[in-house]
């Protein structure tokens, strides 16, 4: 027999398994700190790929210029203006993750919670040892 | 109206029923219709420039989940690129790579939007997408439709270069990046698509009766003008009857969407008035146009065979089976057809005998 209210449960689980995927329910067991720092690592390092494109780009835009003035470019001005907006970008970028993953860490835990609640309701339906009790009405553990 | 109605009620329902079907052949079709817009922009490579591999693409993307799409375009649209001049191509994937890492990878939904701009621009109806953003996204949409116009422009000053340029070095690569920098029916666009972004949602977000198709077709107005205006003062060579055909099209594709999206019955309206222990609240209600589309039986009979089937058809037929099943006698032993038509005096020598 089909047990309705168990049936309304699982379809619940796979939405909100459907609607926060994989990923976030598996992110959901991490520390706060631990889920901040690995996406704004994550963040910075793809704006720092980024950057090296944007300045790879700018290269070859430039590159007849650097090759006629291959020895008179001061490296160190160059090295300069290359890496302290670097930095200043990634402070940036690490602030503004950091603000964003704290509060999407608090939407998505909300979430999590509320499929977890389901998961618990759902595990009332079989007994310790895994097997789906014969009735539905025995909590079984 | 009501057939309008009765119409989304029915390809509801079958796109429900056959929905394990209709969604990968829907992935299909915006897979082909994508690497279709691609040839028609960049089709230089012989062998990607056909329906085959434009087929064979929309199968691939059909199989994959839909992000992988965008991988896929950019893929294409390099090996394109690739054909006539490397040097643009690299330069080309790493544009596209940069776009990646800072915009796509925080926001992916938006890279839909990044795609979708240049496929509507070579089926000449890019006015569509500030009016559908202004009417299911947030202002922020501006940013990805702004991204779209450059792609495509990049793409077209691409095509531009390389067929006046007679070199075919990394000066390409200057060249492509100076016109760009100086298209300036690419600023004009961007700017215009964002008056229109915003214009449009504030518009639906206004209490006022018919607020999504007032926003609808003062978006598609807004954008006629603005880009008329801008023609005329600066000169930037739009063809005009492909800016109107573009702007209709764009904007009967939204109507329709909008209305399939959400029909509002405004008639039906409702001001309710009710407090809290902490608020007074003014509400206004607007329902939902909805109709559902009655099953009818349907019999047919005559001498060789009595064929039964299930029709969804309109209210007023439902008499006709009554009328038919009490003639089933005389019906099963004759196979004839006839028309009865009558007009209004008919009507009234009827109505007088009675």
């Amino acid at each position: 027999m089909v047990n309705e209210e168990k049936t309304r449960i699982m379809i619940k689980i796979a939405q909100y398994e459907a609607d926060l995927g994989e990923k976030v329910i598996n992110e959901g067991s991490y520390y706060k700190t631990d889920y901040v720092r690995s996406h704004t690592l994550s963040a910075i390092l793809s704006f720092s790929a980024a950057y090296a494109l944007i300045l790879a780009l700018i290269l070859l835009y430039n590159i007849d210029y650097i090759f006629v003035n291959f020895i008179t470019i001061n490296y160190v001005k160059l090295c300069f203006e290359i890496f302290v907006p670097y930095i200043l970008i990634t402070i940036f970028c690490a602030i503004i993750s950091s603000i964003y993953f704290n509060g999407k860490y608090k939407k998505d835990r909300e979430e999590i919670k509320k499929y977890y609640l389901e998961l618990k309701r759902l595990e009332k339906y079989y007994s310790v040892s895994g097997k789906e009790t014969a009735d539905d009405t025995v909590t079984g553990a | 109206m009501t057939q309008l109605l009765v119409l989304r009620e029915q390809l509801q329902k079958f796109y429900q029923r056959y929905t394990l079907i209709l969604s990968p052949l829907f992935r299909f079709f915006i897979g082909f219709i994508t690497f279709y817009a691609a040839n028609r922009v960049v089709g230089y490579n012989p062998i990607l420039n056909q329906t085959l591999s434009e087929v064979i693409s929309g199968i691939i993307s059909m199989l994959f989940p839909a992000q992988v799409l965008l991988f896929f375009v950019s893929v294409f649209i390099v090996l394109q690129i690739a054909y006539v001049s490397y040097y643009l191509a690299i330069t080309t994937a790493m544009m596209f790579a940069v776009l990646y890492f800072i915009y796509i990878r925080f926001v992916p939904k938006h890279g839909f939007v990044i795609l979708a701009m240049p496929v509507l621009y070579a089926l000449n109806i890019p006015y569509a997408m500030p009016v559908l953003m202004g009417l299911v996204a947030t202002p922020a949409a501006v940013v990805p439709i702004g991204m779209g116009v450059v792609v495509y422009y990049l793409l077209l000053d691409t095509v531009y270069v390389i067929g006046t340029s007679t070199e075919n070095n990394i000066n390409l690569y200057k060249l492509l990046m100076q016109q760009l920098a100086s298209d300036t029916q690419m600023y004009v666009s961007i700017i215009i698509f964002t008056v229109v972004t915003f214009i449009v949602y504030f518009i639906r977000e206004r209490k006022a009766d018919y607020a999504f198709e007032i926003a609808v077709v003062t978006g598609s107005f807004l954008n006629l003008i603005l880009f008329l205006v801008v023609n005329y003062l600066m000169d930037i060579n739009i063809n005009i009857l492909h800016l109107l055909t573009g702007i209709t099209i764009s904007c009967i594709l939204i109507w329709f969407i909008q209305f399939f999206r959400l029909p509002l019955n405004y008639t039906g309206a409702e001001n309710l008035q009710f407090e809290d222990d902490e608020y007074y609240y003014y509400v206004k209600a607007v329902p939902k146009m909805s109709i559902s589309a009655a099953r009818k039986k349907v019999k047919r009979f005559n001498t060789h065979h009595n064929v039964e089937e299930e029709e969804n058809l309109d209210t007023t037929l439902v008499q006709q089976e009554e009328d038919v099943k009490e003639n089933k006698g005389i019906m099963s032993e004759h196979d004839f057809d006839f028309t009865v038509s009558l007009d209004k005096e008919d009507l009234e020598e009827i109505e007088k005998k009675n």
